[in-house]
């Protein structure tokens, strides 16, 4: 069972189409004027992998590379120009900080306002609601504007909803990264049980650590290509050779 | 997502519409106390210049003035603040137009929710006019209400979909929007009464699909009376705006999380 699949899939952006000069370039040139220069710029370049339910994978590369790109892919916000993407299973996609988030409106307000964006209906979103507020850890700042919120306190109420709100397929952009370590912590430990409920992750993260400790697969991404594909751990490695890898808790306990 | 039912689809567009909805109506009039005096005072300003104008200096001599204006301007301004709003209403929510995905058609049907939550909220002025002119306001008016403002809504609605997406690609269309809204509400009969118009003129004047609207509301308010007319044309012109918005919308959306 594949819980994402791409086919060949090429993503391209012009960076000079008709609509960056607005009405009155189109009038002063003509359709002809903006098309010329257009050179279509590549994003993502033939890029095929599919992942199975219940599998954890981390996207790995350098600014720029594409990672965000083929995350906005799997989450249906872009269409490939070429090649086909097929998701199968309901997506909580975590891709930007306070995105969806409304500052006027407080914590809890915004936990349904999130949960209906994410697709979501408001009858789930109710029975939840408790669980999304304590796993936050926010307290009485549920109660108070998102503008008043800081950015970690808003990467915990993002990663609460979508976590809360069981999720089968979680799109997660190095939003985790402002955190604090020990929320820090608590997201890998719930999305280490996610994966022993046989959910699917897609994880994109600088942090090597957290890629090894969490993900059983990784996709090297340079250059607008998948460029390798394999163990997370062979994988940190090949993107970042100096890792030194801290044994897990059941190896450590092994070793003893 | 191709196993949602149409009764899940549609219970999700509403209660997303609705969240939306919500949301803005509470960041309105959460934030001051006088979030809802504030909604009227644009129309009733302009009431009263406009009252000054042309019974004061031109002295039309219009009958039950004020009522007429203000049935006619409360209505504009949902027109215009709507047709204003919609131009930015993929733009402004681009950010998570970008990170999720969710049916974008419920911005635009939100944001006319909202203008028309407003113009509803104005009604009650009108009726006190009404009282003050000793023109009566009772269940025809009321019946009225509702079928000319679903018209209007669903005009509205069509508009607000085809500027949105069009103001998405070509950004500098709000510019254009708001010198044309400004000339049309001089040919749109709000400031006097379709029976002032040339015959030869009228039925230019009918071309404006906010002509018959603003005519439905002055026949109701006015004379109790539902135009079916006016009111029939312009369901008319609902129907052809929402078919053009619709086939706007859904030829372009799959490229607005690209342009934003």
């Amino acid at each position: 069972m594949t819980a994402i699949l791409f086919e060949n899939v090429t993503k391209t952006f012009s960076p000079h189409g008709p609509h960056t000069g607005g009405l009155k370039n189109l009038l002063l040139n003509g359709f002809r004027g903006n098309r010329h220069q257009a050179e279509p710029v590549p994003i993502i370049t033939d890029a095929s992998f599919s992942i199975p339910h219940g599998q954890a994978v981390a996207f790995v590369g350098r600014n720029g590379a594409g990672k965000s790109t083929l995350l906005s892919l799997i989450a249906g916000v872009l269409r490939p120009n070429k090649g086909r993407v097929v998701v199968d299973g309901r997506l909580s996609p975590l891709l930007e900080l306070g995105a969806g988030f409304h500052p006027d409106l407080t914590g809890r307000e915004n936990i349904e306002l999130y949960g209906v964006v994410l697709g979501f209906g408001r009858q789930e979103i109710r029975q939840h609601m408790d669980a999304v507020i304590e796993f936050s850890e926010l307290g009485e700042h549920i109660d108070r504007p998102v503008r008043y919120y800081s950015s970690g306190m808003l990467a915990r109420l993002g990663f609460a909803v979508v976590s809360q709100l069981d999720p089968e397929i979680l799109l997660i952009d190095e939003v985790l990264a402002v955190g604090d370590y020990k929320f820090g912590q608590k997201c890998l430990d719930v999305m280490h049980g996610f994966r022993k409920a046989g959910k699917t992750i897609v994880f994109v993260s600088h942090s090597m650590q957290d890629v090894v400790k969490l993900c059983d697969r990784a996709l090297l991404i340079d250059q607008h290509r998948i460029v390798a594909d394999g163990p997370a751990k062979d994988i940190a490695l090949l993107y970042q050779p100096d890792l030194v890898i801290e044994p897990t808790k059941e190896e450590a306990q092994g070793n003893i | 997502m191709a196993t949602e039912s149409i009764v899940d689809k549609l219970t999700h567009y509403s209660e997303l519409s609705y969240i939306l909805w919500k949301k803005e109506i509470k960041v309105r009039y959460k934030n001051n106390f006088f979030g809802y005096l504030w909604s009227l005072a644009n129309p009733l300003s302009f009431a009263l210049v406009f009252y000054f104008a042309f019974n004061v200096v031109f002295k039309s001599g219009e009958k039950n003035f004020v009522l007429f204006l203000i049935s006619g301007l409360f209505a504009w301004q949902w027109i215009a603040n709507y047709i204003i709003g919609s131009c930015n209403v993929f733009v402004s929510n681009g950010s998570i137009i970008k990170k999720s995905l969710f049916p974008r058609i419920v911005l635009p049907l939100s944001l006319c929710m909202q203008d028309g939550f407003h113009y509803v909220m104005s009604i009650p002025v009108i009726a006190v006019a009404s009282l003050y002119y000793g023109v009566p306001f009772g269940l025809t008016t009321l019946a009225g209400i509702v079928l000319i403002s679903v018209a209007q809504f669903l005009l509205l609605f069509g508009i607000g979909l085809a500027m949105g997406t069009a103001n998405l690609f070509f950004r500098d269309m709000e510019k254009l929007v708001g010198i044309l809204l400004n000339i049309l509400f001089y040919v749109t009969p709000v400031l006097y009464p379709m029976t002032k118009i040339p015959e030869q003129y009228v039925k230019f004047i009918l071309l404006n699909p906010f002509a018959p609207l603003i005519n439905a509301w002055h026949a109701l308010y006015l004379e109790q009376r539902i135009d079916l007319y006016n009111v029939g044309l312009t369901y008319a012109y609902a129907v052809v705006s929402l078919i053009v918005g619709l086939v706007i919308y859904r030829r372009m959306v799959w490229r607005f999380a690209e342009v934003l």
